[in-house]
Order: structure tokens, then sequence, then C-alpha cells
């Protein structure tokens, strides 16, 4: 079986723990936190992982590292688990399917605006509530400021990629010049 | 093309005033893993198998599995700064190629990018690489003949226009050779020729395209490289790619000529996309849809059937279009197409006449047809073809054998899906005949009905004197003393081997292969050692040539060797004969 599928089976079942126990967000956040320090640090994977280094070992480490982040007993439950199991490797694609699964049960989409300077509040309530209308579900809008966008907004919504950006049609229009 | 300086900022001036636009809108997802020119990535949603995808730094891939929560893409590409959490956007585009005109003679690359340094390819047309293969109503049994001017295949294993032949054999046996000749020989054909050279060196492609230009081949050839230094995703579609290159001309109503050298790189091509992907591995560790990897791309080599149409005088039938009907309501096709609307164009002209016609018998029934042709002339109809019809594309697939093996998986898939296949042998090729070619199991399945009359007259005592000697040979080798009749049989035999050898580059017309082989069958070489029989045939043809120059003219036109025909050769050979001085052996 692929990581993929692998992945959101374990994630079905936290879902559904995280629903009937009402701490579905909390595990959400957790499992993301843990998935990007396990990515991000080499060293960490190379204990974790490692056969050489004993069971209890492993899971003293993991003991420390959820007790340092405070997690929810459930959360370290699974990464006991996993480690167990051999399956530390499927934790970054395990939190991208909690995550979406956690979304699609709240009818939240992830969306996030992008513009060469700071928006106003109100430019982004509006476009907020204009997402909601073409989504039918509650947005969660990220912002970010990006200078090389030179002019314009870029909203990104799931996989949706709506480009008003400067940059974007000056790099249009030279392939278009280049082509004819 | 060049561009003044006005017309650049006419326009620049257009794109200025399209400029405020409204916003771009793509899909995109985020790359979770690459590696050996593959990449998983996440997102993606209602991306199409296919489908174009493009990374950052304008490199592009091409999506080809579609799993639960990711696609796996196959990347056009140098890929080493692709990285994690890159995002990759839908293009909307399935995978294509330009096709038309200006690709001829022209040197490419896989995604029909040229690669000769000549320039920008000017064509406003492209096609999809993936089309499915005409469907039966659209196709003809073959019936023209596709001349390769080696004489041992245009006699024993002839080839029609849009049959599919396998070209097998082990390495350095001469399957390019055998494929080259053949392009060079479809100078004057009207047949595009169309050369997808798959995971070979540079150099030797270098050198294919060296002897077509050499021989004037490339006016009507188009060679598509992905060499073996190319990425495996390239080398999988390159003869998809040709393949659509050639169909522009199939379905425009003319003849290509595809040859693929070689498909066993091209599944060991895909082998390696499926393992990375993860597809599972079958036989020889080659994915289960392999089969189908080769049996759609030899599908789309076909004959499209020709389609008649009555139309009222001045109307023009707008070409390749399979909604348009003629003046009775239909259109015809199939191979009695032209029959149908000339019937169709005498009931219009004369519904009377016609109605008798039906009725009468025989020599009436002659008689009548004379008359509704005079009536269909004199009426303003007329029966035409689609000039888009009647096109053609033949493949000429090429297979490479290790130590003979033919029942290895790829060879066994190739062989069961063309129409018939050329052995080429390595023991015969060390053995000095060359074309290597194993005749004794080498078929062409439909290609008979395409070979003119009169080489089907002198093909059938060929094939049987062949086979004979094969036989006896094998015997001979024991034997001490052979009877007098083996002892011709062998020598025959033996003869008729040696004028099937030929070199390369010099494919030979059909009328001279029927004048050699006629000799041969016939027994005037029985007199000449073997040794000399090369220098019999060069000499031979120059005979005629100053004695009787207009016998090839006629039987290129006759087409049958009719007695007439029969009696100017017998005459010019058996003069020749008493000419002809073998070198004496000391
Ligand atoms: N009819 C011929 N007469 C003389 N030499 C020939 C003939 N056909 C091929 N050769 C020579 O034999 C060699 C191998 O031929 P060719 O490259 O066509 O074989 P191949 O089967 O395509 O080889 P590869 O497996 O490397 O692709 C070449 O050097 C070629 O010049
Ligand atoms: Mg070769």
């Amino acid at each position: 079986m692929s990581i993929e599928t692998v992945a959101s089976r374990y994630a079905h079942a936290l879902l559904e723990i995280g629903v009937e126990t009402n701490s579905l967000q909390p595990i959400t956040e957790q499992m993301a936190e843990l998935a990007k320090a396990y990515q991000t640090s080499a060293e960490l994977r190379a204990v974790i992982s490692n056969p050489l280094v004993s069971l209890a070992d492993r899971e003293a480490v993991l003991t420390d590292i959820c007790a340092k982040m405070g997690v929810l007993p459930v959360v370290k439950n699974t990464l006991r688990m996993l480690v167990q199991r051999k399956r530390m490797a499927i934790l970054p694609a395990m939190s991208r399917s909690l995550r979406k699964l956690a979304d699609e049960h709240a009818k939240v989409v992830r969306a996030e605006v992008s513009s060469a300077k700071a928006l106003s509040d109100d430019y982004v309530r509006r476009l907020q509530s204009e997402i909601e209308k073409l989504t039918g579900r509650k947005v969660l809008l990220e912002r970010k400021v990006d200078p090389a966008l030179i002019a314009g907004v870029v909203t990104r919504v799931g996989d949706l990629v709506i480009d008003g950006s400067l940059r974007t049609r000056l790099v249009d229009l030279k392939a278009q010049l280049l082509s004819s | 093309m060049q561009l003044r300086a006005e017309e650049i900022s006419q326009i620049i001036k257009k794109q200025i005033q399209n400029f405020d636009k409204a916003a771009l809108v793509t899909e995109t997802g985020t790359v979770l893993s690459v590696g050996d020119g593959i990449a998983r990535v996440y997102g993606l949603q209602g991306v199409m198998t296919s489908e174009l995808v493009e990374f950052p730094g304008e490199l592009f891939g091409m999506v080809l599995n579609l799993e639960q929560d990711n696609v796996g893409v196959a990347i056009f590409g140098e890929a080493t700064h692709v990285k994690e959490g890159d995002t990759v956007k839908r293009t909307g585009r399935i995978a294509d190629v330009p096709v038309g005109e200006a690709l001829v003679g022209r040197v490419v690359n896989a995604l029909g990018q040229p690669i000769d340094g000549k320039g920008p390819i000017d064509t406003p047309h492209r096609r999809r690489i993936e089309i499915k293969a005409p469907g039966i109503i659209q196709r003809q049994s073959v019936k023209e003949p596709l001349q390769t001017g080696l004489k041992a295949i245009d006699s024993l294993i002839p080839i029609g226009r849009g049959q599919r032949e396998l070209i097998i054999g082990d390495r350095q046996t001469g399957k390019t050779a055998v494929a080259v000749d053949t392009i060079i020989n479809q100078k004057g054909q009207d047949v595009y020729c169309f050369y997808v050279a798959i995971g070979q060196k540079q150099s030797t492609v270098a050198q294919v395209v060296d002897k077509l230009t050499h021989h004037g081949a490339m006016e009507y050839t188009t060679v598509v490289v992905a060499s073996a230094s190319e990425l495996a995703p390239l080398q999988f579609i390159a003869p998809y790619s040709g393949c659509t290159m050639g169909e522009y001309f199939r379905d425009s109503g003319r003849h290509a000529l595809c040859i693929y050298d070689d498909l066993s790189k091209q599944a060991v091509a895909y082998r390696q996309l499926s393992l990375l992907l993860r597809r599972p591995p079958g036989r020889e560790a080659f994915p289960g849809d392999v089969f189908y990897l080769h049996s759609r791309l030899l599908e789309r080599a076909a004959k499209i059937s020709e389609r008649w149409f009555v139309v009222k005088k001045g109307v023009t039938i707008p070409k390749g279009d399979v909604t348009f009907r003629g003046a009775d309501g239909e259109m015809h096709v199939g191979p009695y197409a032209k029959q149908e609307a000339v019937e169709g164009g005498w009931k219009l002209a004369d519904a009377e006449g016609f109605k008798a016609w039906e009725a009468a018998k025989g020599d009436d029934k002659k008689k009548l047809e004379k008359d509704l042709d005079k009536k269909l002339e004199g009426s303003d109809f007329v029966i035409e073809r689609d000039p888009f019809s009647g096109g053609s594309l033949t493949a000429l697939p090429v297979i490479e054998t290790q130590a003979g093996d033919v029942s290895a998986y790829i060879p066994t898939n190739v062989i069961s899906i063309t129409d018939g296949q050329m052995f080429l042998e390595a023991d015969l090729f060390y053995s000095g005949q060359r074309p290597a070619l194993n005749v004794g199991i080498s078929v062409s399945r439909v290609g008979g009905n395409a070979q003119i009359k009169a080489m089907k007259q002198i093909a059938g005592s060929l094939r049987i004197d062949l086979a004979q000697y094969r036989e006896m040979a094998a015997f001979a080798q024991f034997a001490s003393d052979l009877d007098a009749a083996t002892r011709k049989q062998l020598d025959r035999g033996a003869r008729l081997t040696e004028i099937l050898k030929q070199g390369q580059y010099v494919p030979l017309a059909i009328e001279k292969q029927i004048a050699i082989i006629f000799a041969g069958t016939q027994g005037f070489l029985d007199p000449f050692p073997v040794s000399s029989l090369s220098r019999y045939e060069k000499e031979m043809y120059d005979y005629i040539d100053a004695q009787d120059k207009g016998i090839w003219e006629d039987i290129r036109t006759r087409k049958a060797l009719d007695d007439d025909l029969r009696g100017r050769l017998k005459k010019l050979l058996t003069e020749f004969g008493k000419k002809f001085v073998p070198e004496t052996k000391d």
C-alpha cells in the first residue's frame, strides 16, 4: 500500500476520535506541529526511526518531546503506535490528510491572499465574504505580503489560484510577444 | 519569419489594449516529492491524465498517475531545481506536438521542438499525441504497395500502405538499414516518412540523418529523436509524437510511413517510468499495460477508406467533413464507394433508366450502363472523391531481440499486434547474406493484396524453390553423392539466395527486381557460378537499358507479366546470357 493510503486510514481514525472527544481542532494542530518538527529535524528522524536505538529509548525521547509540546494523550499514543509499528514516515502525509478531513468536517476552506503591500482590513473582510459566497463554506483567510508581485492580489482557495498580480500579467505579456 | 518594426508595435499595442482582462484563474498543486524525473504532486484537483502541468522555471511535465490524493507526474526536462513545496500549475492542455508540412525535412525532439538549428517550426497546427485509432468504418483493407526497394522483401514479404510490419532481430543485424533503405526508396512516391529514433546513441542518429540527407531523402522525411541520453518520459512519448505527425498526412488524404526504431527501448523507458510510479510490475518487470502501450500505437497505422460523393457541378466538397452528404443524400465509403456513387449519380441523372438497369441482366445491363454513363455526363451532377480521404499510415516498428529469442515478452507482444514480421538473423548476417532476412519464418499477412501482379506471378515459384532448397540443404550436408535432380535444386536455390543479397542505400525499382528474379526462377542463372551473379545483375540491367529500355516502363505500367513481356524478357536474358563472361576460375 502506498504511504498516502496508509496515512489516510490513520487520519480517519484520528478524525473519529477527535469528533467523539470534541477535540478535533487541538489534535489536528498538534499533529501538524509534530509533523513539522519531524520533517525539519534530521536529528529527530535519525533517532525515532532508527532500529539500532532500543524501542524504550525511542519512546523516552517521544515522551520528552510530547511533554515539552504539551500534546494531548491521544496524540502521544498515536505517535507511540507509529513508532512501534515502524510507520513514522507517514507522519507528514497523515497530518496533511487529517487537516483535509478536519476542514471538510468543519465545513471550512483555507484561503491565502498575497499582495505586494499590506491590504486594508476592510478589503480583506470583503474578499472573505466573496470567497464564502463562492464556496458556500467558512473561510480561514491567511494574509501574506510579497513585494515581488509588484501590484495586485493573488488569492488561493484550496487548489484554485486567482491571480490578478501585475507580475503574472507581465510574464504573460512577455510570453505572448515572444511567441507572436 | 521576419517581423517589421511597425508590426511589432502593432502587436504590442493590441496586447496592451487587452491587458486589463480578468484575473488569471489556475488550479495548482504542491510538490510532495521529486526524484528520477518523477514528481508526486498534492492537489491539482480536476487534472486530466496526460495533461501537461507547469513547474517553476518553465518546466513541463505530463500527468501519468491519478491517485486518491496525489498525482504522479513525469517531468520533461532537467528537474534538479524542483523541490518539495513548489507550486505546480495546471495548463488544461493535453500533451501535443506541432504537425503539418513545416515539419518535413526537420529533425525534432519528442515534443516537436526543432533540434537541427534550422529555426522555429512555422505551423499553425497542433495535435494531441494520444489520439484514438480510426474505427472500422473509416478503414479499408490494404491495397496499394509500399515498395521497400529490397528484393527479398518486395518479392517475398510485400508491404502495403497502411500495414504494420515488424522488423525484428538481434543487435547489429541490419534492422535500421532495412528501415533507412525503405525511406530512401520512397523518393517521388508521395509518401511522407517519419523516422523515430528511441534510445539510440546521438552519433548513430546523426549518421542516419546524414545518409538520408545524402540520398535526398530528407526532402520528404522528418526525424524524431529521443536519444539514449534523454529522459525516460521523452523516450516513452516519442513514438506517439511521430505517429501524430504522420497522422496529419494520413487524415488529409496523403500517405505516410512511420518507423519506430526501436520499440524495445521504448518499452524499457516505460518500464522505468512505471516502476518509479510504483505501478505493479509483471512479467520481466514490465507493467501490466505494456501490451496496450504498443497496441494503441500500432493501431493508428491504417488505410483510410475513400469517400465518394455525387454533387452538383461546381459544388466543392468540404475537405475531410464526415457529416457532409452528397446530392443523393449519401456518403459512399468502402471498397465499392466509387461504384456506389456512380450508381447514385445515374439515379439522379435518369431515374427511369436506373430502374431499367436495376431490372436488366447480362448484356442488356452493360448496354444500359453505357447509356446511363452518358446521361450522367450530360447532367449537372458529377462524382467526386473527398480529397482528404483514402490516405494511409504505414508502420514499421523495430524490435531488438536477445540471442534470437522471439518468445520474450515484448517481441511476442509486438509480433501478435503487427500484420507480419521480417526476421533478421545474426547467423545469416555474418555469413554474408545481407539483408539477413530469414525468408522461411518472415511473413506479411496482408501485403499480398497490395503486391503488383507481375511480382506476385514470379514470387510464387521463388518461394517454393527457396523452401525446397532449405529443406534439401539441411540433408545435403550429410549426403556424399546426390542425384542430378537434387543437385539441380540445390544449385538453383544457391543462386536464388545469392540474388536476394543487396547492398545498403541501393534500393531497386520493382521492374528491375522482377527481371532478376525472373531470370533466377526461369533458370537463366543456372549456367553461371554463384560468385559472378552480383556482376551479372549489374551488367544485365545495363544490357536491357541499352537494348530495350521501354520494357521497364511496360512492366511497371502493365503491372502483370503477360506473354508479350515474358517473351521479351526471355529473349533479352538469353541474348545477355550468351554475352556474359563469368570470371574464369584459376
Ligand atoms: N545490406 C547490407 N549490406 C552491407 N552491410 C550492411 C547491410 N545492412 C546493414 N549493414 C551494416 O551492418 C551494420 C549494422 O546495421 P544496422 O545498424 O542497420 O543494424 P541494427 O540491427 O539496426 O543495429 P543496432 O542493433 O545497433 O540498432 C552496419 O554497419 C551496416 O552498415
Ligand atoms: Mg539500429
